[in-house]
């Protein structure tokens, strides 16, 4: 069975297509990608977010709302990913299928139109993005950035991101830092709209039964529309061993302390071992059967959650923990002693297939979802070679127990992240 | 046993419901296309519930605070494999939630349904408590109601609950307090098993790629016949005034989280299928992204993109909630009080309701991508006396005097309180 279909249609962009008839919906995206760099990400992503708000054909928010209304809630969304050293600016949209329409509305048809009038033809002012629009949206950066800092398990996250990447591009926070929205210009924002047009690597990705054929017209010829000179392929820096361990405290007002610990992974995002190290990181930290859940966990009961998280495209991976201030040097002490255990062989067969099962099973579940199809893909970003999710589950299938043991030695420690609560009783309700 | 077939031509869709011999209600959704299948059992108990005695017996026992949640966490247990080390087996994703008024356990998998499916009606039927497991489990629940308490979101809504009821024990946290779990004991999450895991209060769901006679014989050989119960639940009467009209809370927060709440007149247990979506017609014209209200708090600066209207409703309890994030909540809640107030005189034109019926309309159709969500509905359709298919139906018949008459009837300021999360330094 074929699962999707992968083609340049133009310079510099791909357009993904998974055809599914099974979806109520269909679902289309251009993504497009520009290396992460500190002094243009707060512009890129306030330009993607100020596109999803209105265009010459509704020039204000209200009226697009009404419009995406009419068209029975289809939803127009802007997003900015971090794939490895690529800031990714996503527009999408999600529509109906016409056949479900009260009327005889041609929501599909119009969704993609509207989704291209909105990249393309903003509201300008002496050629540039009008200044209210500019305002609203720095306005809203600042806040999106600070309400992620309001999440504590992400807000820990992020810092350790910053302190194991200093001077490496994915040190970046994909939205920029709260100062760098405030002081964003008319001009810049507007250069970073044009940028985006005419110099990213652009990846269109239609989930559902549509017209992948006439689809792939429209885009090509609104892109035509402009100079496209895309840069080459982003590559993101290789640091395969860490050296010595970093360690950062910090302390809030907050009940419980968060824990995150950085680790370096010796093998590149598209290396033939990648399945391998997938499973490794899900033994060590994924479901209920891997060796965090179990001890940290369960048997210690160091802290509420203990998991790991493999990011493939900059070859590293990351533990987070939910840990009380008293608990976190043992907890750090048993992840260690984890990770060792691991390159020791030191965990049983029924686990293994445990991990293994479970993962081929979260691997072929992906087809269900038009939005984790999406997100399947844009992971694959910067990859030469896309795999559907059953590919991946066909090669899951094939790791072996010493492979495990081989990848966990490619994994050392970088970074130790600690956020700690600060004296008790601060923060009660009135 | 009674199997019958439920259709909507127009959505192309079809599930099955079963009355099972033991009492049990089952509803099957087959998927066509779907490589996975999402099976939920689910107990018409939540939090709430603190209250009840089966019909027939004597006292009402009154239990600890969140005794709902803590059974759901000790019902994986078992004397021998807990679930999860059953479910590691077949590869099947399993989790459970509690809510205010139920308990669902539930698994996802794309392989070994049959297997995953017999662990479920198993180990939801075989309770095993013990003094220590119960002691252990304070330790890991402390910790998790501890977790939530540094969740802004969470810790706004709960305030403003505590703000509007007196009584109801929605106001309570889903969990509990570390001191009310501290009270759970082996032989109450008996007693609350016994009375509440009872197939007729239960319901079973299962959608995706699955076929309805596996799933009937499954249950055929795992589902244990129960005779007849009713259970009695013991709702304390909870007064039309709130409590007060503010709750602050400090936390590290950035940008304050704000919840705007109007506690509803109550007039019966819970709301039909037409009140539940002429409100949410209603909200959506009111503060929904198609209102006015949304745009200009929006280009005033005083909300961002988080803001949302909700109606939150369950068994004696029923109120609308506006909730987001801004610096200035204060300001942002008289906005939405004097909106209201205009609202209500000038009432909501055609185009408006329109607009929003359409939208709410194509989400409906939208969840149908989704099985989990499916079958999550079709639990709550239940529990509430309703079928799947009657939701998009009965978007196709609300009017927009339906819609003017609610909106004159409810959102009364009187009754209206503000719970706001900021930082210390905000203050």
């Amino acid at each position: 069975m074929q699962t999707f279909k992968s083609e340049a249609i133009a310079p510099g962009i791909r357009q993904i297509y998974v055809p599914a008839d099974r979806f109520k919906t269909a679902e289309l995206s251009v993504s497009m990608a520009l290396p992460l760099r500190g002094d243009t990400a707060g512009a890129n992503a306030a330009a993607v977010y100020l596109l999803s708000r209105s265009c010459e054909a509704y020039p204000d928010y209200q009226k697009l709302s009404a419009k995406l209304a009419q068209l029975y809630g289809a939803h127009i969304g802007a997003q900015v990913m971090k794939v490895g050293e690529a800031q990714v600016m996503k527009l999408s949209l999600t529509a109906i299928h016409d056949k479900f329409a009260l009327d005889d509305t041609r929501i599909s048809q119009e969704g993609v139109a509207l989704l291209l009038e909105l990249l393309f033809h903003p509201c300008l002012e002496d050629g540039q993005l009008r200044a209210g629009d500019v305002q609203r949206e720095k306005r809203l950066l600042v806040e999106h950035i600070q309400s992620e800092e309001n999440e504590k398990r992400v807000y820990a996250l992020r810092r350790l991101e910053a302190e194991m990447f200093q001077g490496e591009a994915y040190g970046v926070n994909r939205l920029g830092t709260v100062e760098q929205a405030e002081a964003l210009t008319r001009r810049e924002v507007t250069a970073a709209w044009r940028d985006m047009l005419e110099h990213s690597q652009v990846t269109v990705t239609l989930v559902g039964s549509a017209d992948a054929g006439c689809i792939a017209k429209q885009v090509k010829e609104a892109f035509a529309g402009v100079k496209r000179d895309p840069i080459a392929r982003i590559e993101t820096q290789f640091v395969p061993r860490a050296g010595d361990v970093r360690r950062v405290e910090e302390r809030l007002d907050v009940n419980q302390g968060k824990l995150v610990l950085g680790f370096r992974v010796d093998m590149e995002p598209e290396d033939g071992k990648t399945p391998a190290m997938r499973s490794t990181v899900d033994m060590f930290g994924g479901g209920p059967y891997s060796l965090l859940f179990q001890n940290v966990r369960e048997k210690m009961s160091l802290c509420y959650y203990c998991s790991a998280m493999y990011v493939r495209a900059k070859s590293a991976l990351l533990v987070q923990c939910g840990c009380e201030n008293e608990n976190m040097e043992t907890a750090i002490q048993e992840i260690e002693n984890q990770l060792q255990s691991l390159r020791d062989g030191g965990f049983q067969d029924k686990d293994f297939q445990a991990s293994k099962i479970g993962m081929t099973d979260t691997l072929r579940s992906v087809s269900d979802s038009p939005d984790a199809l999406e997100a399947w893909y844009a992971g694959q970003l910067l990859d030469r070679e896309l795999k559907a999710p059953e590919e991946a589950a066909e090669q899951n299938e094939a790791v072996s127990r010493e492979e495990i043991a081989a990848c966990a030695n490619r994994i050392t420690l970088d970074t130790i992240y600690m956020l700690k609560s600060t004296e008790k009783g601060e923060g009660d309700a009135q | 046993m009674n199997i019958k077939e439920i259709r909507s031509g127009s959505l192309d869709e079809k599930y099955y419901e079963i009355d099972h011999d033991t009492g049990l209600k089952i509803y099957v959704m087959p998927k066509e296309n779907y490589s996975t299948t999402y099976a939920i059992f689910g107990t018409k108990y939540g939090s709430i519930d603190t209250s009840f005695r089966r019909k027939g017996q004597g006292e009402f026992t009154t239990v600890p605070e969140g005794i709902a949640h803590f059974l759901e966490h000790k019902l994986f247990e078992s004397e021998e494999l807990d679930a999860f080390e059953r479910y590691a087996e077949t590869g099947a994703s399993a989790n459970a939630y509690t809510s205010f008024d139920r308990t669902c356990y539930l698994f996802s998998c794309s392989g070994n349904f049959a297997a995953s499916l017999e662990i479920l009606l198993d180990f939801v039927q075989n309770p095993y408590f013990t003094k220590e497991t119960v002691e252990k489990e304070q330790g890991i629940i402390g910790q998790e109601i501890r977790m939530y308490e540094d969740v802004a979101s969470w810790m706004v809504l709960f305030n403003l609950l505590r703000a509007l009821y007196h009584e109801h024990p929605v106001r309570i946290d889903i969990a509990g307090t570390v001191e009310s779990i501290a009270d759970i004991t082996d032989e109450l999450l008996y007693a609350c098993y016994h009375t509440f895991y009872h197939l007729n209060n239960m319901v079973l769901c299962v959608a995706g790629d699955v076929d309805v006679d596996e799933v009937v014989r499954i249950c055929d050989n795992y589902l244990k016949p129960a005779a007849p119960m009713e259970i009695e639940r013991n709702l304390i009467q909870e007064p039309r005034d709130i409590c007060r009209d503010k709750a602050e809370y400090s936390l590290a927060v950035s940008v304050p989280v704000f919840a705007l709440g109007f506690k509803e007149a109550c007039e019966k247990p819970e709301p039909s299928l037409r009140d539940i979506i002429e409100t949410n017609i209603m909200l959506e014209c009111v503060a929904g992204r198609t209102s006015q209200l949304y745009h200009r708090l929006l280009d005033a600066g005083l909300i961002n993109t988080a803001f949302s209207s909700e109606y939150f409703t369950g068994n004696g309890y029923e109120s609308i909630i506006f909730d987001g994030e801004s610096r200035e909540p204060e300001r942002v809640a008289e906005e939405i009080k004097k909106e209201i107030r205009r609202l209500k005189q000038v009432k909501l034109q055609e185009n408006i309701f329109e607009s929003a019926r359409r939208k709410l309309y194509g989400h409906e159709i939208m969840s149908y991508n989704n099985i989990e969500e499916l079958a999550n509905e079709i639990v709550s359709a239940h529990f509430s006396g309703y079928g799947l298919f009657d939701v998009v139906e009965m978007y196709r018949s609300v009017t927009l005097e339906d819609v003017n008459s609610r909106l004159g009837r409810m959102l009364d300021e009187r009754y209206s309180a503000l719970s706001v999360v900021r930082s210390q330094n905000d203050n």
